[in-house]
């Protein structure tokens, strides 16, 4: 593992103004939230979105800006670059929502309400995939556009499974409402642990489906990093 | 930063991800058999929401102070059924939305039986309910708060149930609730 491309990764993303202010919208609220009202629930759902915004732009925004054809000069290789980005905004997203948790925690502790260790492991475990597939998914569109047109291709990806998902629904097609929800579980990956802390049924098609997904993102990103021409006169 | 450049690469820096490649494929292979064997052995175990009927349901939000959630859902509709296994049978998120919220579980069945009951119609309409799973937060004062068309994923839908309800708590001087 190469520790600086992680730092230098973290600390680009940590000096975005841009990226701060969001990354305070999405974390404040819910924390408020869960405060408020006495419940970690309100915290389950920071990590993919906190994850996502670190990982915009990942590759592509380098690209635009010639950053990257500078750092692939040293030896370092192209898949390397792509790992250990989508891996610093895992780390980071995981720390940022283990923040949240115990501050939310310390909360509950002041009203006098002991939130349940199981819980937290849970919820742990859950935003860790959660950011795990969120950031794969988005490294991966940022190897396919340039600069942050990754969050444009999720939005609108995001924006049309909703309009074939709301006309399925409204027509009874079956076929087209399953493969808008699968399309949807690729945007944002999830994997419930609650089978193994809260015995609900064991499901091997949603943890299959949350590990290809992540596997095939990363891949694809790589595999298309690889053939990306970089020279300044390729642009 | 430079990068580390004590660590020499072994070889080619644009080396395809074979392995990845080979794990991909492996788990989208057991994606797929293991969706046609959850399709027909769906791992289901009871739903443990507490709903309550549709008619009881502003009674028990005045008496709560809770606002309402609807679910619009229907038996065909297969993200309502991804909805139930992740969320409704899931000990722990169902306590979390019944702390919340007062639940109401609005099943269409004008494609099973050809017509909906009067109520399920009347709320359908109301909240103009096109596509299935809808979610709607009505605050006590029977205006929807928010809605969310389509299954967001549990954790989403978890966190927007909590912070939504919270929120409505916050708003001082709720009217009376629309029906006694």
């Amino acid at each position: 593992m190469n520790r600086t491309l992680l730092v230098a990764f973290l600390r680009q993303r940590f000096t975005s103004p841009m990226r701060v202010g969001l990354l305070l919208i999405v974390t404040v609220f819910p924390l408020g939230a869960a405060i408020l009202a006495n419940d970690l629930a309100a915290l389950a759902g920071p990590a993919s979105a906190i994850a996502l915004i670190l990982s915009a732009g990942a590759i592509g925004q380098d690209v635009s800006s010639g950053t990257l054809q500078l750092l692939l000069v040293r030896p370092v290789s192209r898949p390397s670059v792509l790992l250990h980005r989508w891996l610093a905004s895992v780390i980071a997203a995981v720390g940022i929502t283990m923040v949240l948790l115990l501050l939310a925690t310390l909360a509950l502790l002041a009203h006098k309400t002991q939130p349940s260790a199981l819980d937290l492991v849970r919820m742990m475990l859950e935003a860790a995939c959660s950011a795990a597939g969120s950031a794969a998914v988005m490294v991966m569109l940022s190897t396919l556009v340039g600069g942050i047109g990754d969050v444009g291709l999720f939005v609108a990806a995001m924006i049309v499974t909703q309009m074939f998902s709301g006309l399925a629904m409204l027509e009874h097609w079956e076929v087209l409402a399953r493969a808008c929800n699968e399309v949807q579980g690729v945007l944002s990956p999830q994997l419930s642990w609650a089978w193994m802390l809260h015995g609900t049924p064991l499901s091997w098609f949603a943890i299959t489906s949350w590990a290809s997904t992540v596997t095939l993102a990363l891949a694809v990103g790589i595999a298309r990093f690889n053939r990306r021409e970089l020279s300044y006169a390729a642009g | 930063m430079p990068p580390d450049e004590r660590a020499t690469p072994s070889g080619p820096s644009r080396r395809d991800p074979v392995v990845l490649w080979i794990v991909a494929a492996v788990l989208l292979v057991a994606r797929v058999a293991t969706g046609i064997y959850e399709e027909k052995h769906p791992p289901t175990k009871p739903d443990l929401m507490s709903w309550v009927p549709a008619g009881v349901a502003p009674a028990q939000s005045a008496a709560t102070n809770k606002p309402i959630l609807y679910d619009f859902s229907a038996a065909w509709c297969g993200p309502c059924q991804t909805m139930e296994r992740e969320v409704f049978e899931d000990r722990k998120l169902a306590s979390s939305i019944s702390t919340f919220v007062v639940p109401v579980h609005v099943v269409d069945r004008s494609r099973e039986d050809g017509h909906n009951s009067a109520l399920v119609d009347s709320l359908q309409h109301v909240h103009g309910v096109n596509a299935f799973p809808t979610l709607v937060i009505v605050g006590a004062d029977g205006k929807a708060i928010d809605h969310i068309e389509g299954y967001p994923g549990a954790h989403e839908f978890v966190s927007w149930v909590a912070t939504t309800s919270t929120k409505s708590r916050l708003v001082p001087g709720a009217p009376k609730p629309m029906f006694p």
